[in-house]
C-alpha cells in the first residue's frame, strides 16, 4: 500500500497574471482512495486537466508508477500509462447495452471475423464481476441507476488497463442508498490495486469512502491527511479558510404561524406524484420539501415554478390563484423560480448582463421598461453581480458559460431574487455547488425572507433542508410522509424519516 | 444551424474558461473579431479599386451596387430573424417570389393601384408568415420541413398565378421611382435597407423584445421558465420574415418594373449567406442586423468587382459559397483558441 503510483511535485500553472496552481504535490498509493476537495476556482479542474494531458504545467513533475510524464504529454499518452478519467457525463452511450458500452473501449469478440455477441457479453460479464458490479450485461445503459452507470464507467477505465482512476464530481446527483452501493463496488475494485483520485463537493462522501484528503484553496494545497485523522469541520475550515461561518450556524427565525398564510396549494396532483399534495406557505417562511430523489419534490417544485402543469388542484398566491403551468403569467404574479438543472436556468453563450435580464418581468412588484438603454442595463447588472457576488468580477459582459457552475447559479439566483418575488420556488438550488458558493447562496435566502417572500426549497440534500427550512415536508413514493417542525430538523432525522422505518417500507412494498 | 457554435464553447463547469480569458490582448483579439468583416469589405475595395481603377471605384458602381443588392439584403434580414428565435425559414425565397408576382399581377394585370397592391402583398406575406409560425410554435413541427413544405406551396402558387412568365407592363411612375430615384445621390432603396437594418438592429439589441428572441434561440427552456412567451416570439419573428419577403418583393418590382418566375429561388441562398456569414461579426456567433448587412454588401462587391473583370456568373455562386465556408471556419478556430484549452 505504500508505494505511491501517481505521484506529482511541485505543480504550477498560470493564465496570464492569474496563478491557477503554485507548487502542488499531491501522492496516490495503490489502492488507495484519495479525495480532492476545494471550492470551486481553487484548481481542482486545473489539476485534472494537466493529468488528462488537456492542458501543459508550468513547473513541477509527474510520476506514474515511478516514470516520468512528458510536459507535452498527450491525453493518448496518458492513457497508455494507465490514467483514466471518469466525469459526471461518464461518456457512456444509452442507447447501446453494457456489453457494448465496454466493447467500445477494448473492441468486440470475434468468431471468425464476425462479431460474437455471446463471447462480447461473457467477457463484459468477467470485467464487471472483477470490480464487483452486478449488472446486467445486456441492460441498456441508459436504464440503469446513476451509481451503476459510474460503475460501468470505471469498469471500461479497468478493462483498458488503468490503474489510476480519476472520478470527477460522479456522485453530484447520487442518492444515498445509490451512493452506498457505488462505495462498496469502488472498494472491490480498490482491493485489485486501482487508485481513485476521488473529487467532490460532498464531505459526507469523503468520510464514508476516502483513505486520505487533499485540500486545495486558491490554487495551492492547505492540508493533506487520512481520513482518520481529521474531522469534518476541520476539513471545511481548509476549504474555506477561515472565511465563512461553518453551516448550520444559521439563526433561523420563527416564521410560521405569526405571519400571514401567502400559498395556499390544495390537492395538487400530476403524473409524478401518487397522491394528491396539500400545504400552506406563510409570508416569510422557507418550507422545505425533502425526500430522496424520484420521490416526488422535485415534481412539486416544478408545478409551483410553471414547469409542468398539474392534472387537477390549485394553488393560490395572497388569495389569488395561480395559473400554473404558465411560465410568463406567474413571473407576472410575482413567482420566481429556480429550476433543478442549469440547463433550464439561463443562456449560457448569452452575457450575465443578459441572463440578468432574460424575460421582461411585469409584476405587482416589478415593472422592467420595455426599452433596455445599455448602459443603465450594464450598470444595473454590475450592481447585481456585486450583491450576489459573482466572480470574476466587473465581467458582465462576458458569456454566461465562462463561469464556474457556482458563480453560474448566483447569476440565476440574482434574476430570480431581483424582482423581489413573492413567492421563490427552488429545486436543489445547490447541486454541484462548490462549499463556499453554497452558503453565500443561502444568506441570499435569508435576506429576501425579510421583504415577506414565501420559500419553497425542494431539496435532495438533507444537509440543506435542515440548515434552511422553516419547517419540512418528507416526500416518499411521490407522497408527503411526514411534516417536521423547526426544532426537529437534523440532516440525519430528514435522512431517516426519507427512507423511512423498516416497518413503513414494508407496508410500502405492499402497494409498490 | 445554430450560430451559437461559433462562440466560446466553455464547459458549463469550467472553473478555468474565466481565467484564461481577459487581459489586453482580449480585447484587442474581440474588436478583432468584430471588425474582421468590414476590414476584409474595405480590403476589397482597395483591390478592386487598385486593379481595375476606371470601372470598379466610380459613384455609378457603388450606386448600382447599393440598389441591386437591396432586394437581397432585406431578405437577408427576413432569413435572420428565425434563425435568431432557433429555427430557420426557408420559405422566404419563395414568398420574396410569390410578393414580386403579385404585386406586378395586381398592378400590371388587374389594374389594381399601386397602394392597394402593395398592401395585399403585405397581408399576404403576413399570411404565410403567421402559418408557419403557428406550425413550428403551436404544432411543434419542424422549422426546416414545415418552411420547405410551405415555400413549395407558395412557389405553386405563384406559378399558377403568373403563368410561370415574366409580367411587365404599364406602371404608375411614382411606384417606379420608389425603387429608382436617389436621394442626395444614395438611392432609395439603399436607404431603406439601412433604415429596416437600424430598426432591427435598435429592437433585438435594445428592448424586451429583442432579448426574449435571442433568449428563446439560445435555450428556449430556459427562456419560458424565466418568463419569456417563447410560442409568441416564435410566431412573431416568422411573421416578421414573411413581412420583411414580402416588401423585398414590391421593391424588386419597384426596381425592375416587372416580375421574374425565376428570382425566388436565386434569392434565398445569397440571403441565408448574409445571414449565416453576418453572424460572424459585430455580434460574434449571434446573429445580428448590421453583421448581416455588411455579409450582403461584402459578397455583392466582391462578386460585382469579378465580374467586371471579365469573370463569368458561376463565380458569384463559387464567391458566394466559398466565403461563407471561409468565414465560418475562421470563425469556429477564433472561438476555440479564445476558449483557450
Amino acid at each position: 500500500m505504500e508505494d505511491p503510483v501517481l505521484e506529482i511535485r511541485g505543480l504550477g500553472k498560470h493564465f496570464g497574471g492569474h496563478t491557477a496552481l503554485a507548487d502542488v504535490d499531491f501522492t496516490l498509493r495503490r489502492g488507495e482512495i484519495h479525495a480532492l476537495l476545494g471550492e470551486n476556482g481553487a484548481g481542482k479542474s486545473t489539476l485534472i486537466k494537466i493529468l488528462a494531458g488537456a492542458i501543459q504545467r508550468d513547473t513541477g513533475d509527474i510520476l506514474v508508477a515511478g516514470e516520468e510524464v512528458a510536459r507535452r504529454a498527450s491525453p493518448a499518452d496518458v492513457a497508455r500509462l494507465g490514467l483514466a478519467f471518469v466525469h459526471q457525463d461518464l461518456g457512456l452511450v444509452d442507447q447501446l447495452s453494457v456489453a457494448e458500452n465496454l466493447a467500445l473501449e477494448v473492441g468486440y469478440e470475434r468468431h471468425h471475423g464476425l462479431i460474437s455477441f455471446r463471447e462480447t457479453e461473457r467477457r463484459a460479464a468477467r470485467l464487471l464481476a472483477d470490480v464487483g458490479t452486478a449488472v446486467s450485461t445486456q441492460a441498456l445503459v441508459g436504464d440503469l441507476s446513476q451509481d451503476e452507470k459510474v460503475m460501468v464507467a470505471v469498469t471500461r477505465a479497468v478493462s483498458r488497463g488503468a490503474r489510476i482512476i480519476v472520478l470527477d464530481e460522479v456522485s453530484a446527483s447520487l442518492p444515498a442508498p445509490e451512493f452506498d452501493r457505488l462505495a462498496d463496488s469502488l472498494r472491490v475494485a480498490q482491493e485489485r490495486g486501482v487508485g481513485y483520485v476521488y473529487v467532490t463537493h460532498r464531505l459526507e462522501e469523503v468520510f464514508e469512502l476516502a483513505d486520505r484528503v487533499t485540500v486545495l484553496r486558491d490554487g495551492r494545497r492547505v492540508a493533506t491527511a487520512p481520513v482518520a485523522e481529521t474531522s469534518h469541520d476541520e476539513v471545511v475550515e481548509w476549504i474555506l479558510g477561515g472565511a465563512l461561518a461553518p453551516p448550520g450556524a444559521v439563526d433561523k427565525t420563527s416564521a410560521h404561524g405569526q405571519r400571514p398564510v401567502r400559498l395556499q396549494v390544495r390537492d395538487l396532483l400530476s403524473a409524478g406524484l401518487a397522491g394528491p399534495i396539500s400545504f400552506e406557505v406563510a409570508a416569510g417562511e422557507i418550507l422545505g420539501i425533502c425526500g430522496l430523489i424520484g420521490s416526488g419534490t422535485r415534481e412539486v417544485a416544478r408545478l409551483l415554478g410553471g414547469a409542468a402543469k398539474p392534472d387537477r388542484g390549485t394553488a393560490r398566491l395572497d388569495g389569488k390563484p395561480l395559473p400554473l403551468g404558465e411560465p410568463h403569467r406567474l413571473v407576472g404574479m410575482g413567482v420566481s423560480y429556480v429550476p433543478g438543472s442549469r440547463l433550464e436556468g439561463a443562456v449560457p453563450e448569452m452575457a450575465i448582463r443578459e441572463n440578468f435580464f432574460l424575460s421582461r418581468r411585469q409584476g405587482p412588484d416589478t415593472d422592467d421598461p420595455f426599452v433596455r438603454v445599455p448602459w443603465r442595463e450594464r450598470v444595473s447588472a454590475t450592481r447585481l453581480a456585486e450583491k450576489y457576488d459573482v466572480r470574476p468580477r466587473g465581467a458582465v459582459e462576458r458569456p454566461l458559460a465562462a463561469l464556474s457552475g457556482g458563480n453560474q447559479q448566483k447569476v440565476i439566483f440574482g434574476r430570480a431574487l431581483r424582482a423581489k418575488p413573492r413567492l421563490l420556488v427552488l429545486d436543489d438550488p445547490t447541486a454541484g455547488v462548490d462549499v463556499g458558493s453554497r452558503l453565500e447562496l443561502h444568506g441570499f435566502l435569508r435576506e429576501t425572507l425579510d421583504s415577506g417572500t414565501s420559500i419553497v426549497l425542494a431539496s435532495t440534500d438533507f444537509a440543506e433542508v435542515a440548515s434552511q427550512a422553516d419547517r419540512v415536508l418528507v416526500m416518499r413514493h411521490g407522497r408527503v410522509e411526514a411534516e417536521l417542525p423547526r426544532d426537529q430538523l437534523t440532516p440525519d432525522g430528514l435522512a431517516r424519516a426519507s427512507y423511512g422505518t423498516p416497518d413503513q417500507n414494508a407496508s410500502k412494498e405492499d402497494q409498490t | 444551424m445554430s450560430p451559437t457554435s461559433t462562440e466560446s464553447q466553455a464547459p458549463a463547469n469550467s472553473e478555468d474558461a474565466d481565467q484564461v480569458r481577459g487581459g489586453l490582448g482580449h480585447v484587442v483579439r474581440s474588436v478583432m473579431y468584430k471588425y474582421a468583416l468590414v476590414a476584409v469589405l474595405l480590403a476589397v475595395i482597395g483591390l478592386f479599386s487598385t486593379v481595375n481603377p476606371d470601372v470598379f471605384p466610380t459613384f455609378a458602381n457603388a450606386q448600382t451596387i447599393a440598389s441591386t443588392q437591396s432586394t437581397i439584403a432585406l431578405l437577408a434580414l427576413a432569413a435572420m430573424l428565425p434563425l435568431i428565435v432557433g429555427h430557420i425559414d426557408i420559405s422566404i425565397g419563395f414568398q420574396f417570389g410569390l410578393a414580386q408576382g403579385l404585386c406586378a399581377y395586381l398592378i400590371v394585370n388587374m389594374g389594381t393601384s399601386a397602394i392597394l397592391a402593395v398592401g395585399a402583398v403585405l397581408a399576404v406575406g403576413l399570411l404565410v408568415g403567421l402559418l408557419n409560425g403557428v406550425l413550428v410554435a403551436k404544432v411543434k413541427l419542424d422549422s426546416f420541413i414545415v418552411t420547405l413544405a410551405v415555400g413549395i406551396l407558395v412557389l405553386g402558387a405563384t406559378q399558377w398565378l403568373t403563368g410561370d412568365v415574366t409580367i411587365s407592363g404599364q406602371m404608375p411612375a411614382w411606384f417606379l421611382s420608389l425603387g429608382r430615384a436617389n436621394v442626395a445621390g444614395i438611392p432609395l432603396p439603399f436607404i431603406y435597407v439601412v433604415l429596416a437594418c437600424a430598426a432591427l438592429w435598435l429592437t433585438l439589441e435594445y428592448t424586451a423584445w429583442g432579448r426574449s428572441c435571442y433568449a428563446t434561440g439560445g435555450n428556449p427552456r430556459a427562456a419560458l421558465l424565466a418568463g419569456v412567451r417563447t410560442e409568441r416570439v416564435t410566431i412573431q419573428a416568422f411573421l416578421l420574415a414573411g413581412l420583411l419577403s414580402a416588401i423585398s418583393g414590391c421593391l424588386s418590382v419597384m426596381i425592375l418594373g416587372a416580375s421574374s418566375p425565376t428570382i425566388g429561388l436565386g434569392a434565398l441562398l445569397p440571403a441565408f449567406a448574409g445571414a449565416f456569414l453576418g453572424a460572424t461579426s459585430i455580434r460574434p456567433g449571434r446573429y445580428n442586423a448590421i453583421g448581416t448587412l455588411i455579409a450582403v454588401y461584402l459578397v455583392a462587391v466582391g462578386i460585382t468587382g469579378l465580374q467586371q473583370l471579365g469573370a463569368a456568373s458561376y463565380v458569384q455562386q463559387l464567391f458566394n459559397g466559398g466565403a461563407l465556408l471561409i468565414a465560418v471556419a475562421l470563425a469556429r478556430f477564433a472561438a476555440t483558441r479564445r476558449s483557450g484549452t
